[in-house]
């Protein structure tokens, strides 16, 4: 009789919030069911406008000589869980972008493990427990990261940073990904768990990592091209992971028109570059429809720098950098823009649809699964989270998509990587990133995190989401103000604003 | 979402649920022992969420378990999964002697005012995501409820499924004798009459603990007569006996006992 245990998600996300409220009524946990919106009962800030956590819930699931048993909980397990984060971006290389390695940030700073907020890893055995990662420094200040808990079942809860970033040596913010000097508190790390089925041995289950990124203030808008979607081609490419050769039009054709229209709700700069895509809905659409929105999508297989007329999706390439040093922020009045293309899993599933070659299933929008499940449970962590444009990107960058190595699909291979390694190559502070990301028209960068244009309750207008926002230093200083946006009828409108 | 197809089904008023159930009659006839077929209901209400099992609890425990003891003493047992590909989940075993029983009792239940009024409110809290249902064909062995004792409530229920192509249309004598050895004393073992993967047998199986599951399936692993017949099997049907679901289950609080 053998039994192997997993975690799930295999890859979970933790987002910060300034509300110190760790009761269960002061976070809220995020989604488990791919293609839900979490709508926290009591809201996204609590009364005195502070952003809840978004916590990460880690299940265990087990199978018994191959066969799928089910979720293992502390009714029928012993349940040790280990987490560690750490911070390491000011100790890692300034981004230049992808293929270029930038020098050490804070080069005159020897002692390099002063610019790590490493607390180290945190242990709870059972339900109900509690355990702080409150013993990182960064150059001598601690840097608290975020705690874990236990729920009533064994379940594991992580809870991330709190969106405080600061320069001890009052350093100047000059730069939207390299800031010497300063620190932010997103992190990441590895996530383990042994498994004791009461009166047997413990056995280790395959490990998981959780990320700790910023919120999401968009949460019922998904990206184009999520992180599930990046990843899910990393798995095609390096591990030979297959998918249906014929795309279904529910699952695999209407989410990537439907996420490309949902773009309105967030920003002016697609303007009519995605209007087409409505008309092909309900399918199967004319041959001409088809083709027509097919040829306006840029092919992955092109150059990432190399400007092209086939402007869908409308959001920048995470090779910005070859962009910038060709021609800086210009335009080249040509209409041509190097923007970021679907993953070739992606456009392949386009192409067929354009053929005709794909199942026409549609009965309707699809309806959420019912059923937590292992695979839905990342899925549903993955595909709110960027999978591109990486520069350097919001949640994680192009290093979990192109460098690290995976065990098997969307499970990175934990033992050869570090706690920090998922976040160190984003900007620091995070903040800095996130102000400068709405600078460079025409297109956008990943404005289901950071919105770039929203509606209000009383406005039929466009207003700038981070109106108010005027400088990183205000990033940094009133980020918990900005609005979170939420389905109000047939439209998304932005609420809680409180700056 | 429970599907209202499965409800209507649970409650016997459906009349594709009916045409199932007949369809299970005539396919029992063939098969009905000569002192008469047992058949065994097994109902899963699968719950939404952990909040919602306190309805599903009080529906099951206050409504219709009183409302089937009401005509005659059906045997029932009660069983909340510990480990299952959906949790929570109550499982509803129900013996009943025949199918026309079966029909009858369920048309009853379903014309119960309380019952009609208790499941109505099952459904406007949103309790269940769904009702999974199928009808065992008991073997000869007999359907031993386990009387009260401390083993049984503080014990373990293990409900698994073997896709055997070579023990035909029921649970092969055979397989007692081994699961007797190995220390297993089934509770009920039947045939699965319609669906997938047929033939498909269901044993409900009692353990004092896991780890007393764990040693017992140990030794199935190294039992001569139970590998001879998955040799004999492979060896005709080009495969042994294979598990194709399993899930731990605790026997629930209200759950009568034989």
């Amino acid at each position: 009789m053998s039994w192997v245990f997993k975690i799930f998600p295999s890859i979970g996300v933790a987002r910060i919030g300034n509300c110190p409220d760790d009761s269960p009524s002061g976070f809220y946990v995020g989604p488990e069911i791919p293609g839900s919106v979490i709508v926290p009962p009591n809201g996204y800030k609590d009364a005195q406008g502070r952003v809840r956590h978004q916590a990460a819930r880690f299940r265990i699931y087990g199978w018994e000589n191959g066969v799928f048993m089910g979720e293992i909980t502390s009714s029928i397990a012993d349940i040790t869980w280990t987490v560690e984060l750490a911070n390491t971006k000011a100790a890692f290389n300034a981004f230049r972008g992808i293929g270029r390695t930038g020098p050490l940030r804070n080069a005159s700073v020897t002692d390099r493990t002063s610019l790590m907020i490493t607390p180290g890893p945190r242990t709870i055995t059972g339900p109900n427990g509690v355990a702080f990662f409150d013993t990182g420094h960064f150059m001598g200040t601690p840097v608290p990261l975020g705690e874990i808990q236990t729920d009533a079942s064994g379940r594991l809860l992580v809870l991330g940073g709190f969106g405080a970033s600061s320069s001890p040596t009052n350093a100047p913010l000059v730069a939207f990904a390299n800031n010497d000097g300063w620190h932010d508190d997103v992190s990441d790390g590895p996530v383990t768990a042994a498994v004791t089925l009461h009166g047997n041995k413990p056995v280790q289950a395959s490990g998981a990592w959780v990320i700790c990124p910023p919120p999401r203030f968009a949460p019922p808008i998904f990206h184009i091209i999520s992180l599930y979607d990046a990843l899910l081609q990393t798995a095609v490419d390096r591990l030979g992971f297959k998918v249906p050769a014929t795309p279904s039009f529910t699952k695999d054709v209407y989410p990537i028109l439907k996420r490309a229209t949902d773009y309105q709700w967030v920003t002016t700069k697609i303007g009519n570059k995605h209007a087409p895509l409505p008309a092909v809905i309900p399918p199967p659409a004319t041959a001409d429809q088809r083709n027509f929105i097919f040829q306006a999508l840029r092919d992955p297989a092109i150059t990432p720098s190399v400007d092209t007329p086939h402007l869908m999706p409308a959001i920048w390439t995470d090779s910005f950098a070859d962009v910038f040093l060709i021609r800086g922020h210009g335009s080249p009045n040509t209409g041509h823009w190097a923007n970021h293309a679907l993953t070739p899993t992606q456009y392949n599933v386009m192409k067929n649809w354009a053929a005709g070659n794909f199942v026409n299933d549609w009965v309707g929008p699809p309806a959420l699964d019912t059923n937590i499940t292992p695979d839905g449970l990342t899925r549903a962590a993955l595909e709110n989270c960027s999978g591109g444009p990486f520069f350097p990107g919001i949640e994680t960058s192009f290093f979990t998509r192109d460098v690290y190595p995976y065990v098997e699909p969307f499970r990175l291979d934990g033992t050869q990587l570090s706690a920090g390694d998922l976040s160190k190559q984003q900007a620091v502070p995070w903040q800095a990133d996130f102000f400068d990301c709405v600078f460079q028209s025409p297109l956008s960068w990943w404005p289901s995190a950071h919105p770039d244009d929203v509606f209000t309750a009383t406005s039929n207008n466009y207003v700038t989401w981070d109106r108010g926002i005027n400088s990183f230093e205000d990033m940094v200083n009133f980020w918990s103000g900005l609005g979170f946006l939420v389905q109000s009828g047939n439209v998304v409108i932005e609420t809680e604003r409180t700056l | 979402m429970i599907s209202r197809r499965s409800a209507l089904y649970w409650l016997g008023v459906s009349a594709g649920g009916a045409g199932a159930l007949n369809t299970f009659s005539a396919f029992a006839k063939d098969m009905r022992p000569e002192n008469g077929t047992r058949v065994i209901a097994c109902e899963s209400f699968c719950v939404t969420d952990a909040g919602q099992v306190p309805h599903l609890r009080s529906y099951i425990g206050d409504t219709l378990l009183p409302c089937m003891g009401q005509s005659r003493n059906t045997p029932s047992m009660c069983l909340e999964a510990i480990v299952a590909p959906h949790t929570p989940q109550t499982l509803l075993l129900t013996v009943y002697s025949s199918f026309d029983e079966m029909l009858k009792e369920r048309a009853r239940i379903a014309s119960d005012p309380r019952v009609r009024r208790a499941w109505a409110g099952i459904e406007s809290a949103q309790v269940l995501d769904d009702v999974r249902s199928h009808v065992l064909i008991a073997g000869e062995e007999p359907v031993r409820f386990p009387v009260e004792s401390a083993s049984v409530t503080s014990g373990l229920f293990e409900v698994r499924t073997w896709h055997a192509p070579a023990w035909r249309g029921s649970p092969a004598p055979e397989v007692s004798s081994v699961l007797n050895r190995i220390g297993v004393d089934p509770i009920v073992a039947g045939a699965t009459v319609a669906g997938e993967h047929l033939p498909r047998f269901t044993y409900v199986l009692p353990f004092e603990s896991l780890a007393a599951r764990q040693q017992a399936w140990a030794r199935l692993d190294g039992d001569a007569q139970w590998m001879a017949m998955q040799r004999e099997s492979i060896a005709r049907f080009g495969s042994g006996a294979r598990t194709t679901a399993k899930a731990i289950y605790k026997l629930a609080p209200y759950s009568p006992l034989a």
